[in-house]
């Protein structure tokens, strides 16, 4: 009980914020829908973290700084892809050094403390080309057909499943962090489907992946997340591209068995992360 | 016998400076960083940190010309519970991996006889603050395998907010109480 009232006023602002930017723009602003989900993701996460971590100094000076600062660079660029609407390649290769940059800021104490440069720089490359096939999965599942829905679900398990696997790894803080992106994607889900006529409020990809790495990186290198559960997690929106037979059918079907298999890889990841941690010895 | 008294004396003035500061090894075997809290306003709960490490030079002449340099691993973190143990070294609150060593350095050291004025910075969470404490001195003597030994003992109250150590106020009290028992081997 007691860790859920910790949890929930955080998680509560990010959802009202994300639930009241969609619905303005729903109402008065559909035209701006291509960098909705992303403002309203972003905004609402942004609000949830300040009341959960405090506000976040620039330059940041831990690790968990750079998720607030993570959040605002995602809506950003979201922002800027969807006035832009630059070429495939112009827009892959800049988010790829958005996030080696992301990664090799957020993995700094890594470089001072363990790692050689060249051994560090090898990390960084991998991780963010992890990062970049990590959006492009998201913003695949965004295209598709019922797809602004989807991803929002997507992002509800996933971050619904970090932050049972965070806690697990010793870390309420990430925990509570990421409670906060889940709270704020579930009414963006909500909102979509309940919208009657054209809204179709994208964009989130930019951010959710962005904050989602960040969680990881943090779980992983700073915490005790294990190595598999990261990975189950990074994986697990590739997940939801599978075919699902007899799509053009019911759209809500195909949604329902999408969630169930992003559900799956997320399930592993929270038991391999209950598995790792110490027994409770009350 | 002049050249005799000059040598008498220079030798004189060599042990007397050699005696004055004495360089201690801080041994962490007997040495101990203690640390209570209180936890949801009911009770303390208590913690350890089972590493130390660090010199005290101390001149028993001029107790100004001493120093103390402490460093202690956050990852000895030992509270008798390995899950608060992960929590206290995550990003929550210590962030081991992040700024794995807890630092003290001294600036100033006043007062003479059996206790000392030790006004120094100390490092927690990457936060340098500074601290003075009142560093009761113990005895010195011979230890089995005959090494000089020499220590003594402080106890002082930070606030772990002023460190930037935030997370679950509240459930968990702002003010850390340490005690830091020393015991170093004679260099």
């Amino acid at each position: 009980m007691q860790l859920l009232k910790q949890m929930l006023p955080s998680a509560a602002l990010g959802a009202a914020v994300a639930t009241a930017l969609l619905f303005v723009f729903a109402r008065w602003r559909k035209r701006a829908s291509r960098c909705a989900g992303a403002i309203a993701i972003g905004a609402g996460y942004v609000a949830g973290h300040v009341l959960a971590a405090g506000w976040s100094p620039f330059p940041p000076r831990y690790a968990t700084h750079w998720l607030f600062w993570f959040a605002v660079i995602g809506v950003i660029t979201a922002a800027a892809d969807a006035l832009v609407r630059p070429r495939g390649t112009v827009r892959l290769v800049t988010w790829a050094i958005i996030c080696t940059i992301a990664c090799r800021l957020i993995l700094q104490p890594k470089f001072s403390y363990a790692w050689s440069a060249a051994e560090g720089w090898l990390r960084v490359f991998a991780i963010a080309l992890g990062v970049v096939v990590l959006t492009c999965c998201l913003d695949l599942v965004e295209r598709r057909p019922f797809g602004t829905a989807t991803l929002f679900s997507v992002a509800t398990i996933l971050c619904g499943g970090a932050c049972i696997a965070l806690i697990l790894s010793g870390s309420l803080l990430l925990g509570q962090l990421a409670c906060v992106l889940s709270a704020t994607a579930a009414p963006c889900f909500l909102l979509t489907i309940a919208v009657k006529g054209p809204f179709d409020p994208s964009g989130a990809a930019a951010p959710l992946s962005l904050v989602c790495a960040g969680l990881w990186l943090n779980g992983f290198f700073y915490a005790e997340l294990p190595a598999a559960s990261a990975l189950l997690l990074a994986l697990a929106p590739a997940v939801a591209l599978l075919p699902v037979r007899k799509e053009s059918h019911s759209q809500s079907r195909a949604l329902a068995y999408r969630i169930a298999f992003v559900a799956v890889p997320v399930a592993i990841a929270v038991l391999l992360a209950l598995h790792a941690s110490p027994p409770m010895d009350y | 016998m002049k050249p005799l008294a000059l040598v008498v004396a220079l030798i004189s003035a060599f042990v007397l400076s050699a005696n004055a500061a004495d360089t201690f090894k801080v041994d962490p075997v007997h040495s101990f960083v203690l640390f209570s809290v209180q936890h949801l306003g009911i009770a303390n709960t208590y913690g350890r940190f089972n590493d130390i490490a660090g010199m005290v030079v101390f001149d028993r002449d001029n107790p100004s010309k001493s120093s103390v340099e402490l460093s202690v691993p956050v990852e000895s973190l030992d509270t008798h519970n390995s899950i608060r143990e992960r929590s206290l070294k995550s990003p929550d609150f210590f962030d081991a991996k992040q700024f794995p060593t807890l630092t003290f350095k001294s600036t100033k050291v006043e007062g003479s006889g059996d206790t000392l004025k030790v006004s120094g910075d100390l490092t927690i969470h990457g936060v340098t603050k500074p601290l003075t404490v009142d560093f009761k001195k113990g005895g010195e003597g011979k230890g089995v395998f005959g090494e000089m030994r020499g220590g003594g003992e402080t106890r002082f109250t930070i606030k772990r907010s002023d460190f930037r150590m935030n997370f679950e106020q509240g459930e968990i009290g702002d003010e850390v109480t340490v005690i830091l028992s020393l015991e170093g081997i004679k260099k």
